[in-house]
């Protein structure tokens, strides 16, 4: 297993360049400078820009100022916000971002594994309606759906909660629940199917004819095998919340990076988005490495090969 | 060592769990008085099976898998049953220890008296008392019957721990006397292995480790060579009937393979389409076969002294349809000896004392007065 | 079919089961599956209506109803107003219009793309498998990236990149969207295909054509596809879904179909300004946008489970 494990991750490293230059590339094929404005600025304006910001300089040249600056931790300014540089404005919001995805998070595996596994064990019962209501729900709404009904039901009209802000537990719930919807319903349904996979195996029949308990029959033979190819979805799941995290924030005006993100799309920031393109990126494939790793670990299988 | 006043020696089986159980403490105890009441008889026969009968509930009908199966086996008797798929074995086995999914299958009637009690009378968890401790399993796929995420000496140790109540350390002591036991060499390192590092016949050897962890008093082994190697079939085999000689535990051997019963069992019961169709001694069934099923069963063995290019002999058509079964004979449509009753009504199992001691057969050809030889 | 595929008779406990074609049995079992079977009518009804929809819609999607507005204060009218089923929005434009539009426009991102991935997937994947070797590690190697790339971080990239450029300001935006979603869609779709062909590659009825001297590309096209192409089916429904939410997250964030076409996720987004004082702008809109990725995602669930080869000819 040792030697999978370097392998996956040495493997960050092409990929996380290929990803720079892909994304450096589009931003400079983008026709137009990144000053324009409504009214076009005057031309040596404009040149004067260009010398400062070295984007007078040949492509690779470019290119390799930037990657090495990113490589260091420097992420570039910001071409809208010319007193900030990114790394102040990702200073300034990831904490909250973070938060907000971890809540996220914990919530869909919290609520959507045990949702799943119910539903399972109690096949075509009741509870396996409701996660299947739940599910189809979850899947139905996208995240800024869902954050903007919860609004309106529980801010608009009970008026039980704020509708933005982050500031103290009770404006943490709805933005956690509407980026938490979609996990939660691919969670409790890819639960529920290996879950009901599981209970058809052969050796769940042999611990039965063992004459264990039916809650150890449960616990140590049906979930351990049901929940590793769970760990599957976690990847995309896990990207799921950290660029559905930027809907979110849009939304509830929460101050982390990701309305920085949309803002600096809709006003046409390259440095900013490019920067915070990477961010994202290098996030998610950390992310993923963390969950290949974990299957690699939990797999017995694959831990011992 | 204190044995209750008249009650026979423990149990002179392997001496794992009596090494365990003369210890002096309070599970040493426990588990010499379990060892104790196991060498006692409660009945006549370890097993008498009267018309059990499973059927699966579809949405097609109702399937009668199994009908009005009865058969008896004595303490550490050996038996075999014998059929093609589909004649109902497997289910059969899985009934005796009410492992048959519940819906769509149920046990319509019958009784199943083992050593003495009438195992379908039991509640849920009286049963669940009954597997793994008095009855142990053995199945067919050991790449599908072992939990890929347990090592394989937490999986035969979990009966031990569950049914005799042994703690974490004896049940590893035991696991790995079990291991050894079962010929896999270096049993004590390989504790902590898991099955996928096992190959195909050592898996079987571990499940047979796992059945007879609680020294059970019946081993129902369901077709337990038929997914390895001819080679480790033979060396599975040996060791299941020197196994079930050493513990004095009775088998009843799974298999459409005569030849294999033959080489273990001293009684057999051959089925066909859910029906025990003859029983006898093994000898008494082959030599002379009173059904022409199990005749034309015995006729269709590839042997040695074929004839090189001749061709094998089958047996004509398949078996019938089980959903709803029509009052005639099962095998009448395929039978070469089928004449006018055989049509009419099915017969019942009556005993051809001509054949053997406790020779029975469902046959109207082979009763006495009977058309067939 | 081309091939042949196992065929399913043997007796069992049930009597000799009859000879069925795969197909009839996929079928059969799709039918069975009420859910799916709804999903399936209630797609071709959305296909439909996005096909003749916005001709038959009562009000053109950029008309604005001057005088009702003017008679409301100014404000959208609600639903069930004259003339107006689901009222309008804050310039007078009818809601109900602008939702056949917006599912024109939804429809045709599932369609569209869905012919990318097809078009771009399934040679590349049919290719890497078949002829292995150097060939299929580039490509594998070269959709790793791809694949490595968040997928909606990278449709918005292509989306700012080429905003303001020709190919940015067809259909109203939508050329774009259907380039920047199908890139990233299609690398699933050659893995997939790439997978089904390296697992039948080896299977005997391959050999046996090869062995009687069948082209390679006879084999591939008319023997390894037909029977890679249940999962395939499977994998386009279930992609449609997250194509129409893709296109739907980016109109909502701005960056997609360009005003004043009434992409879903636009509509959502202007409804969202309006929470308090109209909030029939939001929920009609996010009704529609429901309907559809629940429906293609039953249909898609239950195309899985009819084309399961495990459970061929169980009930």
């Amino acid at each position: 297993m040792t030697g999978y494990l370097i392998r996956r991750v040495l493997w960050i490293f092409p990929v996380l360049f290929a990803i720079s230059l892909i994304t450096f590339m589009l931003m400079h094929t983008v026709p137009g400078g990144p000053w324009d404005r409504e009214k076009p600025l005057p031309r040596s304006v404009v040149e004067r820009l260009n010398a400062e910001y070295g984007l007078d300089d040949p492509l690779p040249v470019q290119y390799l100022r930037w990657a090495g600056g990113i490589l260091t931790g420097d992420l570039g300014p910001s071409y809208r916000y010319r007193d900030r540089t990114v790394n102040d404005i990702v200073a300034d919001g990831i904490g909250t971002t973070a938060q907000l995805g971890v809540m996220a998070f914990l919530l869909a595996v919290l609520v959507g594994v045990p949702l799943g596994m119910i539903a399972a064990l109690r096949h075509n019962g009741l509870p396996d309606y409701a996660a299947t209501l739940v599910s189809i729900a979850g899947i139905a709404t996208p995240s800024f759906v869902l954050a903007m009904l919860l609004v309106l039901v529980f801010a608009v009209t009970l008026r039980w909660l704020p509708t933005h802000g982050w500031e103290g537990p009770s404006s943490y719930v709805l933005p956690t629940v509407a980026l938490a919807g979609y996990p939660i319903a691919q969670i409790a349904r890819y639960t529920r199917a290996s879950m009901l996979e599981v209970t058809r195996k052969d050796y769940v029949r042999t611990a039965y004819s063992k004459g264990l308990r039916e809650r150890t029959v449960v616990s140590m033979h049906m979930t351990r095998n049901a929940l590793i190819p769970v760990l599957t979805i976690l990847g995309p799941l896990l990207a799921y919340l950290v660029t559905g995290s930027f809907i979110v924030e849009l939304i509830f005006s929460i101050p982390g990076i990701g309305r920085f993100y949309v803002s600096g799309i809709r006003e046409r920031d390259y440095g900013l988005i490019m920067a915070m393109t990477m961010l994202y990126a290098v996030v998610i494939a950390v992310l993923n490495l963390v969950v290949d790793v974990l299957y690699a670990y939990v797999d017995p299988r694959i831990r011992y090969s | 060592m204190s044995r209750a006043p008249g009650s026979p020696a423990p149990s002179d089986r392997s001496g794992e769990l009596r090494d365990i159980a003369e210890v002096s403490t309070p599970e040493g105890e426990r588990l010499l008085a379990q060892l104790a009441d196991d060498a006692e008889r409660h009945g006549d026969r370890l097993l008498q099976v009267r018309d059990l009968s499973t059927y699966f509930f579809t949405p097609a009908g109702v399937v009668h898998a199994v009908d009005e199966v009865s058969f008896d086996l004595d303490y550490g008797e050996t038996l075999g049953l014998v059929g093609e798929s589909g004649s109902g074995k497997t289910v059969t086995a899985l009934s005796l220890a009410r492992l048959v999914a519940e819906p769509p299958g149920r046990i319509v009637d019958g009784a199943v008296v083992f050593d003495g009690i009438d195992l379908l009378q039991l509640s849920k968890e009286e049963m669940r008392l009954v597997r793994g401790r008095k009855v142990g399993f053995i199945f067919q796929d050991p790449m599908t019957s072992l939990n890929p995420t347990l090592t394989v000496g937490r999986q035969i140790g979990e009966s031990a721990r569950t049914h005799l109540g042994l703690s974490r350390q004896a049940a590893a002591r035991h696991a790995a006397d079990l291991l050894g036991t079962v010929g896999i060499p270096r049993a004590r390192d390989r504790l902590g292995d898991y099955p996928h590092q096992f190959s195909g016949g050592m898996r079987q050897r571990v499940m047979i480790a796992i059945a007879l962890a609680c020294q059970p008093m019946l081993l129902i082994a369901d077709e337990p060579t038929t997914a390895l190697d001819v080679t480790i079939q033979a060396q599975i085999m040996e060791l299941l009937r020197s196994l079930s000689v050493e513990f004095r535990t009775a088998v009843i051997l799974i298999t459409h393979d005569l030849g294999l019963a033959a080489g273990m069992c001293q009684r057999v019961s051959v089925m066909y389409a859910g029906r025990i169709v003859e029983s006898g001694a093994v000898d008494d069934i082959f030599e002379r076969p009173r059904m022409p099923y199990t005749a034309a069963l015995l006729d269709s063995r590839a042997r040695l002294d074929t004839e090189p290019g001749g061709r094998l002999r089958t047996i004509e058509g398949v078996p019938p349809d089980l959903l709803d079964p029509a009052p005639e004979c099962r095998f009448a449509p395929r039978c070469p000896h089928r004449r006018e009753p055989c049509t009419v009504r099915e017969p019942a199992l009556t005993p051809r004392p001509s054949a053997g001691e406790g020779h029975a057969a469902r046959c109207w050809g082979t009763e006495p007065g009977g058309w067939i030889p | 079919m081309a091939t042949q595929s196992p065929t399913f008779g043997g007796p069992t406990a049930l009597g000799p089961r009859p000879v069925v074609s795969p197909r009839r049995d996929a079928l059969r079992r799709l039918r069975k599956n009420r859910l799916a079977v709804i999903g399936a009518v209630v797609v071709v009804v959305l296909l439909l209506i996005a096909l003749v929809g916005p001709a038959l819609a009562p009000w053109h999607y950029r008309v604005q109803d001057l005088d009702a507005l003017r008679a409301n204060g100014n404000r959208p009218l609600p639903p069930l107003s004259p003339g107006h089923l689901l009222g309008t929005d804050q310039l007078g434009r009818d809601l109900f219009s602008r939702l056949l539009d917006g599912a024109q426009i939804s429809m045709s991102v599932a369609v569209v793309v869905q012919l990318v991935v097809l078009l771009l997937g399934v040679p590349i994947g049919a290719a890497a498998g078949w002829f292995g070797g150097r060939i299929d590690n580039y490509l594998m190697r070269f959709t790793d990236v791809v694949y490595a790339f968040p997928d909606l971080l990278f449709i918005i990239l292509l989306s700012v990149a080429f905003q303001d450029t020709v190919v940015g300001d067809a259909m109203d935006g939508l050329l774009l969207i259907f380039i920047a979603i199908g890139l990233t869609a299609w690398v699933t779709m050659a893995r997939l295909v790439r997978g089904q062909v390296l697992s039948l590659k080896e299977s005997e009825f391959i050999e046996a054509a090869r062995a009687i001297g069948v082209s390679d590309r006879r084999i591939v096209t008319r023997h390894l596809l037909p029977n890679a192409i249940g999962p395939v089916i499977v994998a386009v429904t279930l992609g449609i879904p997250s194509a129409i939410l893709a296109e739907a997250t980016l109109s909502f964030i701005g960056i997609g179909i360009q005003s004043p076409r009434a992409s879903w996720g636009s509509l959502i987004d202007d409804g969202s300004r309006w929470i308090q004082s109209a909030p029939h702008l939001l929920i009609f809109p996010a009704i529609a946008l429901a309907i559809a990725l629940t429906s293609f995602t039953f249909l898609g669930d239950g195309l899985r489970d009819a084309l399961d080869p495990k459970l061929r000819g169980k009930q």
